[in-house]
């Protein structure tokens, strides 16, 4: 690991305008991915600005919806009683992240912002075009199958791998940013990108800017909802396949649906036309199927990933069923 | 003195157990020594070539590093004489790998640089700053692409009674020819013995021709040996502590290139040098129980009984070294055949040398044949059990002597019974549960129980106490405490008034 | 150059650093371009001792340190290399094993995956700090009353964790408690009897 400089910041805009200034220079929170990074030499940031003193932590309920700041950490935000009351999906979806331990050291912001855990991006021996734009992507041709089913591009085939991402998006939150040239909101299906001819950017925050709130909007999701991650242990390991399923029955027939797949693409990946198909729809197996069925059209396998072709819609089924009987 | 067995066979709570619970017990990396230094090896990042450049300028420059050792630089260690007649053969034909001996590249992650600086950021820091070229080579590691050139190991080449020679009681293959037969293969990928602790060694030459190691090893003797050796220095000058070991499964039993490497570097800087490897590196250059590629032909008569098996087995082992377990040997007495056949071959790849893990050997040999077995049942349509017990061995048919001991049958009706085998559906997949389908399975394991000397001594204190002591080492199975049991029983002295 | 940081502590040692750093800066910035990057890659020992260390001030096992910590030092390797406290161990170094856990103010994490300069300030408790005196914590006792290890090295990482386990609240069933301790792994197996000592000291109602 590179020797860097490290410095505390107290005020957020003194913290934006080293990282703004500085290409070198990154944010730092719970560290629970950039620290790995760093030790593994993926990423060498010359000065880290030690964030975490930033008053950016509350949750709090505003008019029509929940605000939680972006140093709230993973842990506090699936504990906390408005969360629990009002988005309960977010809840589920965090707590299937990660460990006890690394829930108590990651930050919301963070968690948007952990990278892919690809095994060549990782490898500095090998090629990557979002470690080295440029050289190749070495799990195009090689061990795949943990890799994208979707949005994928012959530069990048990697997957996100937050659990919370793909709660966020189905609820509809809205990011809030704070940088240099001021303040602004972004939908978080607009947060992280497809990899393009661009992998080496997963997300569309410019330099320097922070994320220092996520807002979400109240809705009717406080029920029927389930966060189904499938793994190849019990816990602590990264999703094979997830879905995040949030539904409003009434007299057994589905009045609004949220749907996403997690680890299926480079970013958290929304459902929006199998959400259509299932409005107006009774809440039986057989919608479902109907539902999943449009969710995997444009679904592309690689050599070892064809498992999620099967595994992703009976995933999706499978949590609309939990879910619907909540 | 024998005294009624009190404790052995009892329960006792582990005699480390209030160091283990409170952070007292020291592993390998844990020992504090004035002047300690860290060393961080570096990787090559092909499987087989030539290193034909290796830049260490920067390395050697940065901060805190005390010195950077390759093949170019290393001292001569006395142990890593030429063998071979052969000069194109690489140097270490028939022997562990010799550390940074020359520029040859035989596995992924082979170390190819050691890094000695003053605290580890600074060595791991330095590490990445290295820079080597190779002249690749194709590489091989498939063993399946391999079986051709799969050979008979020296051992049983040079002797025929070696459990690794072929071995033939009736007709060779005989099962080919008979009406009622499975032939079937099973295939076991490398499995990592991944251990909690990953490999530690603190070195410290504490005169030129005294060495102590803090070591993780499951063999305090045979790392002296190998060391004394590597180095000419009779054993009494090489010391080797092993306290506690972190778990390894199999894969201490062994001495690895970290450990020479660690040695030369704390000979290099004469200070102790404390290396810990990464995790990735417990993948690469440790052992592992090895990819092997079996091959099973049953044959049996229509009311049970096996008339024939043959059993083939490839593993793999690498180029520099040869890795051989008895993966057969169950397979030779376990079951009543007339005629039976096995072969035992290797196949050189460009990897690292495997290690013996958990029951090597015949935990691979017995997945296929009981799998086999199981298949075989299921061609007969006979209950797996039931089969098993009509092929029963009264005594061992490769030895043609009675058992010493053999319970296996009680073993079988007790279990039977615990589980409710007779609940057993003979079609598979006919019992559901909600999701789940159930089923009942067997499978029959053996593991040689060998025996030797060991030596231990006793002091017997003024004031009633014992204290023992031996060079054994305790990764996890409560050796001290079992040690403890026995020498209570022995000596009539109570556990509490003895140390092991 | 750096942003304010005001730190409670060390208030002066900071200022002190801060300009030794931010001179030794300015020198560099008047130094023809060639040689700053030679200085930059080489950093000789001068050089990078004024980059290298930074003051850090915390509590650990009830304990004031104030010491001078490089960066790059993660608490764990803290711990263990430059205050010798071994008893936290390393499995991984990447956060995916829990070996390396402890509590800061309180809470359980991994030690491997934060840098010591972050926990200025705070109160870190390593399984050194447990037991009261020669009295061992319940959930010692527990371990050893059931046999909640075999080789140990997982054995201080399970214990802080189980700890933080049953205080959180979640060892209410056997189920819950496997999914609150799954970020500690063995190797050799001991899972059932850890399960077994956490739902002994949860059931005994001991403070924990």
């Amino acid at each position: 690991m590179n020797q860097f400089q490290y410095v505390r910041a107290s005020k957020p805009q003194a913290a934006i305008d080293v990282v703004a200034k500085d290409p070198t220079a990154k944010f730092i929170a719970g560290g629970t991915n950039l620290v790995d990074l760093m030790k593994r030499g993926v990423m060498t940031p010359q000065k880290l600005v030690d964030i975490n003193r930033l008053p950016l932590a509350k949750i709090e309920s505003q008019h029509n919806g929940l605000r939680i700041g972006a140093l709230a950490l993973n842990s506090t935000v699936a504990n906390d009683a408005q969360v629990r009351a009002k988005q309960p999906l977010l809840a589920l979806a965090l707590n299937a992240g990660a460990s006890p331990q690394l829930r108590n050291m990651a930050t919301v912001g963070g968690n948007m912002l952990q990278r892919t855990r690809c095994s060549y991006f990782y490898d500095l021996a090998m090629p990557c075009n979002k470690r080295e734009p440029g050289t190749g992507c070495g799990a195009l041709e090689g061990i795949n199958r943990m890799h994208a089913i979707f949005g994928a591009s012959s530069t990048c085939i990697a997957v996100h791998p937050s659990d919370m991402s793909v709660a966020l998006v189905a609820l509809d939150a809205t990011v809030l940013i704070s940088g240099p040239k001021g303040e602004r909101r972004l939908a978080f299906g607009d947060f992280h990108r497809l990899p393009g001819d661009t992998p080496e950017r997963d997300s569309n925050l410019e330099a320097g800017e922070l994320i220092t709130a996520v807002e979400i909007p109240d809705n009717a999701f406080t029920k029927h909802v389930h966060y189904q991650k499938v793994r190849e242990r019990a816990s602590y390991a990264f999703a094979l396949v997830s879905a995040a399923v949030a539904l409003d029955i009434e007299n057994n027939t589905i009045k609004a649906a949220r749907l996403a797949f997690g680890s299926v693409a480079h970013k958290p990946w929304r459902l929006t036309a199998a959400e259509q198909a299932l409005v107006g729809q009774p809440a039986t197996e057989a919608s479902f199927r109907r539902a999943a069925e449009v969710a995997m059209q444009g679904a592309k396998a690689f050599k070892h990933n064809a498992y999620k072709l099967k595994l992703a819609p009976n995933t999706l089924v499978q949590a609309l069923k939990t879910a619907s009987a909540a | 003195m024998k005294t009624q067995d009190k404790h052995i066979g009892g329960s006792m709570s582990r005699v480390d157990g209030y160091l283990k619970v409170t952070g007292g017990a020291r592993y390998s990396a844990e020992y504090e020594l004035p002047g300690m230094t860290y060393g961080v090896l570096v990787g090559s990042t092909i499987a087989k070539g030539r290193i034909t450049s290796i830049d260490t300028k920067a390395a050697e420059r940065a901060p805190g590093v005390l010195a950077v050792i390759t093949h170019l630089n290393s001292p001569k260690v006395p142990g890593f004489k030429p063998t071979g007649k052969d000069p194109s053969q690489p140097q270490t034909v028939g022997g562990p790998l010799k550390v940074f001996h020359d520029e040859k590249v035989l596995f992924n992650d082979q170390p190819i640089a050691l890094v000695v600086a003053d605290t580890f950021e600074r060595a791991r820091h330095a590490a990445r700053l290295i820079k080597a070229q190779y002249a690749k080579e194709t590489h091989q590691t498939d063993l399946e692409a391999s079986a051709t050139q799969a050979f008979l190991p020296t051992q049983a080449k040079k002797n025929p009674k070696s459990p690794m020679a072929d071995y033939q009681r009736g007709q060779a293959d005989a099962y080919k020819s008979a009406s009622l037969k499975i032939e079937q293969e099973y295939v076991i990928p490398n499995e990592m013995h991944s251990p909690m602790e990953m490999q530690s060694i603190t070195a410290h030459w504490e005169a030129p021709d005294r060495l102590t190691l803090y070591d993780k090893t499951q063999g305090t003797m045979g790392t002296r040996r190998d060391f004394a050796k590597e180095w000419n220095l009779p054993e009494e000058n090489v010391k080797v502590i092993a306290t506690f070991v972190g778990g390894a499964f199999g894969n201490a039993l062994h001495s690895w290139p970290h450990e020479s490497a660690a040695v030369i570097g704390a000979k290099v800087v004469n200070r102790p040098l404390k290396l810990m490897l990464t995790r990735e590196q417990m993948f690469t250059m440790v052992g592992y129980r090895p990819y092997t590629w079996q091959k099973v032909g049953m044959s049996a008569t229509p009311d049970g009984k096996i008339t024939a098996i043959s059993h083939d087995s490839i593993g793999q082992t690498s180029t520099y070294e040869e890795f051989t377990e008895s993966t057969l040997a169950q397979t030779r007495m376990m079951y009543t055949s007339p005629n039976l056949t096995t072969r035992y071959r290797l196949a050189a790849l460009d990897v690292s040398t495997p290690i013996w893990m958990r029951g090597p050997g015949e935990a691979t040999g017995a997945f296929a044949l009981e799998s086999a077995m199981d298949e075989m049942a299921h061609l007969l349509k006979l209950d797996p059990l039931e089969f098993r017990l009509r092929n029963y061995t009264d005594q061992d048919p490769e030895k043609n002597r009675p058992w010493s001991t053999k319970f296996l049958k009680e073993c079988y009706q007790l279990g039977a019974d615990r589980i409710g085998w007779k609940n057993r559906k003979l079609e598979p997949g006919a019992v559901r549960e909600g999701d789940w389908l159930l089923g009942y399975g067997m499978g029959v394991g053996t593991f040689g129980a060998h025996r030797g000397s060991a030596h231990v001594s006793a002091q017997l204190l003024p004031n009633g106490h014992v204290v023992l002591q031996c060079a054994t080492t305790d990764i996890g199975p409560g050796t001290g405490t079992a040690m403890t049991q026995i020498a209570a029983d022995t000596l009539g002295i109570d556990p509490s008034h003895i140390t092991f | 150059m750096n942003p304010e940081s005001d730190t409670p502590a060390n208030h002066d040692e900071a200022r002190r650093t801060f300009l030794k750093q931010s001179s030794l800066l300015t020198a560099l910035a008047l130094v023809p371009a060639p040689v700053v990057t030679a200085a930059a890659e080489g950093f000789d020992e001068r050089v990078a001792a004024a980059f290298e260390k930074i003051p850090l001030s915390l509590k650990v096992n009830g304990v004031k340190h104030k010491v001078s910590v490089e960066p790059r030092a993660t608490l764990l390797d803290f711990l263990r290399e430059q205050l010798h406290l071994t008893g936290t161990k390393k499995g991984c170094d990447y956060g995916q094993c829990g070996a390396c856990t402890v509590h800061v103010d309180g809470q359980r994490v991994n030690s491997c995956l934060s840098f010591a300069v972050m926990h200025d300030g705070q109160e870190i408790t390593t399984i050194e700090g447990l037991a009261d005196g020669d009295k061992l914590h319940p959930m010692q006792e527990a371990f050893v009353k059931h046999d909640g290890f075999q080789c140990g090295y997982c054995t201080p990482g399970q214990i802080m964790s189980a700890v933080a386990c049953v205080r959180e609240g979640h060892a209410g069933t056997a189920a819950e408690i496997q999914e609150y301790m799954s970020g500690n792994i063995c190797r050799c197996g001991a899972y059932a009897n850890i399960v077994a000592a956490i739902q002994d000291v949860k059931g005994g109602g001991q403070k924990v």
